[in-house]
């Protein structure tokens, strides 16, 4: 009773403690007066703190016409599903049925995914089904349809988060071929869709579309694998479940997935149900598991797919849609000759990039000095070294520069061309072994190659081939950040599979992936 | 938190009731524009395909109101496909609307934005295309407040002074009156006189000013608003051309007189296509009006500063807003040509701030360029420039001196963790220690001895 009253107060207060502020953002205003109403009072289930709540804003100072009576009640419950208040959110259903509010078309959606947030778990997961419920929502989306033959994209999407908890959910591959009349379905209706499809061992189908989906450059979310898990765990025939694991860990390996850490846990958890053994682990930089003991693998990328991707590079990023823009004709003629007659070089050097590492403010002495510090400690080790950079860098004093360009071999562009595309391709061209040295992690290039396989097989040889310059000790040597000899990719040594997952706990982004799952069987 | 069944009772109670209570009352919740849209849909599903009948019932539909009903024709020129895919993205704005997000009252979106709409192919392109057309159509609506409230202030002054005349005027207060009959010695300037100077002005330039030629041949290259606004900046750099003290020759050329940016500037002038008009516009490239060595390429991308303004140069301005592309293309159409190239001094002179970028508009570029011919001075020149976009605009006005690079107040730093204080060229001091420099640099020059 007291806390009513406290809450109530609380309520009728909120005008006073808010009115001071400056909303600038749209959604701020609403977030803050129902995170206050939420938050000091757990409880607004009467229809008066509810109306309270939904007055206030509506007749705040501040709102100047973005909260309307038709935008509020998708707003609110919107706002009670992020939060994930859904309990709260449920209670302003009630709400609204109380006060004989009629709900519109996207508060529906609200609803749907209010309900496919707050019940995902249960009925994916730990498959438990209602045939009462799902009634419920086939009837409300049956009464949807009959008003609106037609839906839109993000009212379908949600439809969709709603039918794929039934046993209709079939109708779900509709509702994604009326959305792709518009746009590209999003992460979590193709997520329910296919947790929908695994439940109901359509798993053929699940597969597909989780291709599908990846082609489309969407990311699966973890109810996908949390489904599938939970149904390898329910069966009986152990050997056929191992089946469908190494099929899981076969996608992870083929899309270069990494799964978080519920999934990680899922699958530890599953592996000791089946009397197998698994652990997390680390992995050392020479890419030694803790546990195991065992090596993990390099997988490098092949000849084929290397060609192609050097070709698709040269097309996409150097030519691109006007060879103006990066280069000119001239200079593309002289660097094809020069590719021509190159011989395979061991390390490919961005110049300029390594020139400014330390920033660009520097003198031409000094920033010279630098590039010949990194060139030195290849030439050291007697390899043939190649160097990119631009005309101007011809510039800079005779001192070090002289020396770069009597050890090794230099390609220069124009000062208004990009050197970056050269360097890649120099890099492709001069073989699979070569070093290529820089900070830049290409992101714009890799932009460009369009298909999401291409850009995999990109990083892939980025990240093992590529020497990031980190600083140069007192004594001159340049240090590098090397990578690892290993590919944070799901594999398997020896019988043993290896799955890296994405954990918080690894703070540094640069370094490399630590966090593994060690899986053996009996 | 709570069970399954617990929620899903609670839900299903309420959806029972929704469902057999209020079936009907869905559908009234929407917009007029959505109930209207349903006929003809269902159709469209129901795999009977009838076009005509449908638009029939759309005048009976009860609370049809037909001022807001959209001409599907006319947008997608009877292609039905492409008419469901419209029904479709209305009701995606409708939905929109409803969440809570920026979109604009349907009435508002005319036509021709429907067909833009339809172009775009994310739905993130769209929200950001409704995005600004409720912007546009917010600040339009203040205008008409603000109209509406000088009307009414005006009107308050004019039935005050009515009430204060109404009393008889006394005769000192007639006398005090210098005039004749409230008439002037003076001859009144028209507007067409003072347009007329500036026409003449403008006239003198055409025979002996400089010339400055637009390059509007982008207009392939620009998404329909950035024709748009690239259409404004062009009327305004003719406009602030034609009001400054000593115009430039203003050319435009690569003129493309069908394309959406020609359009829109002859909205914008009306008059430019007369022969009186003073404004030359070329269907033709620059290289074929003027002599190649004379013109120089003014792009943000090339390296060559414009130090010195030269008053024999025909300089040319790239017609281009990159809003959404930001591809060196005058960079690049420069190099093909093989023309001279240079940027204005924007970090020579100024100290600009993060964030905004340091794009300018065309018309901003005229005026700095109108302004550096004029005084000859960049710092006058280039106050042209938003303030917003410097760093400190309040005291030192954003400006500082050509030898003062790095704004004085940053310190040279060395390279991370690199002591190259022993080199020779460098004693600024950080290190007095003689001996410590020399072994270091013999380091340095022993790498490449071995």
């Amino acid at each position: 009773m007291i806390r009513r009253n406290i809450c109530r107060l609380l309520v009728s207060n909120i005008d006073t403690l808010y009115c001071k502020r400056h909303f600038t953002n749209r959604e701020k205003l609403i977030h803050s007066l129902i995170e206050n109403a939420v938050d000091r009072s757990k409880i607004i289930n009467s229809r008066r703190e509810w109306g309270n709540v939904r007055q206030t804003i509506l007749n705040h100072e501040q709102n100047r016409k973005h909260y309307t009576m038709d935008n509020i009640d998708a707003l609110i419950l919107g706002f009670c599903t992020t939060r994930k208040e859904y309990e709260l959110g449920f209670s302003y259903l009630q709400f609204l049925k109380d006060e004989n509010i009629k709900p519109n078309l996207a508060t529906i959606g609200k609803y749907f995914k209010l309900l496919y947030h707050c019940n995902e778990k249960y009925y994916f997961i730990e498959k438990k089904k209602n045939p009462e419920d799902e009634e419920y929502i086939l009837k409300c989306y049956q009464d949807l349809r009959s008003d609106y033959p037609i839906l839109d994209s993000l009212s379908l999407e949600n439809t969709i988060l709603g039918v794929s908890m039934t046993h209709e959910w079939k109708k779900c591959l509709d509702f994604m071929e009326e959305i792709k009349i518009t746009t590209i379905p999003n992460n979590i209706s193709y997520s329910a869709i296919i947790s929908a499809a695994f439940l109901n061992n359509e798993e053929e189908l699940g597969w597909q579309l989780l291709e599908e989906m990846f082609r489309n450059g969407r990311n699966p979310g973890s109810v996908i694998f949390l489904t599938y898990l939970s149904n390898i765990g329910k069966m009986k025939n152990t050997a056929y479940g191992a089946e469908k694991l190494e099929r899981l860990f076969t996608f992870f390996h083929e899309n270069d997935f990494k799964c978080d850490k519920e999934v990680a846990d899922a699958i530890s958890s599953l592996y000791k149900k089946l009397d197998n053994h698994s652990s997390f682990t680390q992995v050392s930089y020479k890419g030694v598991c803790n546990n195991c003991h065992l090596k993990l693998n390099n997988y490098e990328v092949g000849q084929e797919e290397f060609d192609d991707l050097k070709k698709k590079l040269f097309k996409n990023v150097i030519i691109g849609r006007d060879l103006f823009v990066k280069t000119n004709p001239a200079e593309l003629r002289k660097f094809q000759n020069f590719i021509n007659d190159m011989d395979c070089f061991d390390v490919v050097l961005d110049g300029l990039n390594i020139a400014y590492s330390a920033g660009t403010k520097h003198s031409p002495q000094v920033l010279s000095a630098m590039v010949a510090a990194v060139v030195s400690f290849f030439v050291n080790q007697k390899k043939k070294v190649l160097v990119l950079g631009r005309i101007h860098m011809n510039r800079w004093p005779k001192e070090h520069w002289g020396y770069v360009t009597n050890t090794c071999s230099v390609f220069l562009t124009q000062n208004i061309s990009q050197d970056d595309p050269y360097l890649l391709y120099c890099a492709l061209h001069s073989g699979k072994d070569t070093i290529i040295v820089t900070r830049d992690l290409m992101r714009g290039h890799k932009f460009l190659l369009k298909y999401p396989k291409d850009k995999i097989l990109f990083n892939r040889w980025l990240s093992q081939r590529q020497f990031q310059l980190l600083r140069i000790n007192e004594e001159g040597k340049p240090i590098f950040r090397i990578p690892p000899s290993f590919t944070s990719v799901s594999q398997k040594n020896d019988d043993i599979w290896h799955i890296p997952y994405e954990n918080e706990t690894q703070v540094d982004k640069n370094d490399f992936h630590k966090s593994w799952l060690c899986l053996k069987c009996r | 938190m709570l069970s399954l069944k617990h929620n899903c009772r609670f839900i299903a109670n309420k959806i029972s009731e929704a469902v057999n209570g209020r079936q009907p009352v869905l559908s009234e919740t929407l917009g007029r524009q959505i109930s209207l849209l349903n006929h003809p849909l269902k159709k469209l599903f129901s795999s009977n395909v009838e076009g005509s009948p449908t638009l029939a019932n759309h005048n009976n539909s009860p609370g049809g109101n037909t001022e807001t009903e959209t001409n599907y024709d006319a947008i997608t020129n009877g292609d039905k496909t492409l008419e469901t895919k419209l029904k479709i993205i209305m009701l995606e704005a409708e939905v929109l609307r409803q969440e809570g997000k920026a979109v604009p009252e349907s009435s508002f979106v005319t036509e021709e934005q429907w067909k833009e709409i339809l172009n775009l192919t994310t739905r993130t392109a769209r929200k950001k295309y409704f995005e600004y057309l409720f912007k546009l159509s917010k600040r339009l609506e203040n205008v008409q407040v603000k109209k509406e409230q000088k009307r009414l202030e005006f009107e308050e002054i004019k039935r005050r002074k009515t009430e204060e005349n109404k009393g008889e005027e006394t005769i000192e207060d007639h006398a005090l009156k210098y005039d004749l009959q409230h008439n002037n010695i003076f001859l009144r300037f028209y507007d067409t006189t003072i347009n007329q100077m500036y026409n003449n002005r403008l006239i003198q330039a055409i025979q002996f000013g400089q010339k400055l030629v637009v390059d509007c041949g982008y207009d392939g290259n620009m998404t329909k608003r950035e024709n748009q606004s690239c259409a404004k900046q062009l009327m305004l750099i003719f406009a602030e051309n034609r009001l400054h003290d000593e115009p430039f020759d203003v050319h435009f050329c690569n003129v493309h007189r069908d394309s959406e940016l020609i359009k829109q500037l002859h909205k914008f002038i009306p008059t430019m296509n007369e022969p009186w008009f003073p404004l030359n516009l070329h269907e033709n490239s620059y290289l074929n009006i003027f002599p190649k060595d004379q013109l120089v390429y003014l792009t943000p991308h090339c390296r060559e500063e414009l130090k010195e303004f030269d008053h024999d140069t025909v300089y040319i301005i790239g017609g281009i807003v990159d809003k959404v592309n930001n591809d060196p293309l005058s960079l690049a159409k420069a190099k093909r040509e093989g023309l001279r190239m240079a940027k204005l001094p924007l970090d020579r002179y100024l100290q600009w701030g993060s964030g905004s970028g340091k794009s300018l508009t065309l018309n901003q570029v005229g005026s700095i360029l109108l302004d550096v011919k004029r005084y000859g001075n960049w710092e006058k020149a280039l106050r042209h420039v938003p303030r917003r976009k410097l760093v400190d605009f309040g005291a030192a006005g954003g400006v500082r001196k050509p030898w003062d690079r790095d704004g004085g107040a940053r310190q040279w730093r060395p390279a991370a963790n690199v002591d190259f204080g022993n080199l020779s060229f460098n004693n600024g001091g950080r290190k007095n220690d003689n001996d410590a420099r020399r072994t270091v640099n013999v380091n340095i020059r022993s790498l490449y001895e071995e």
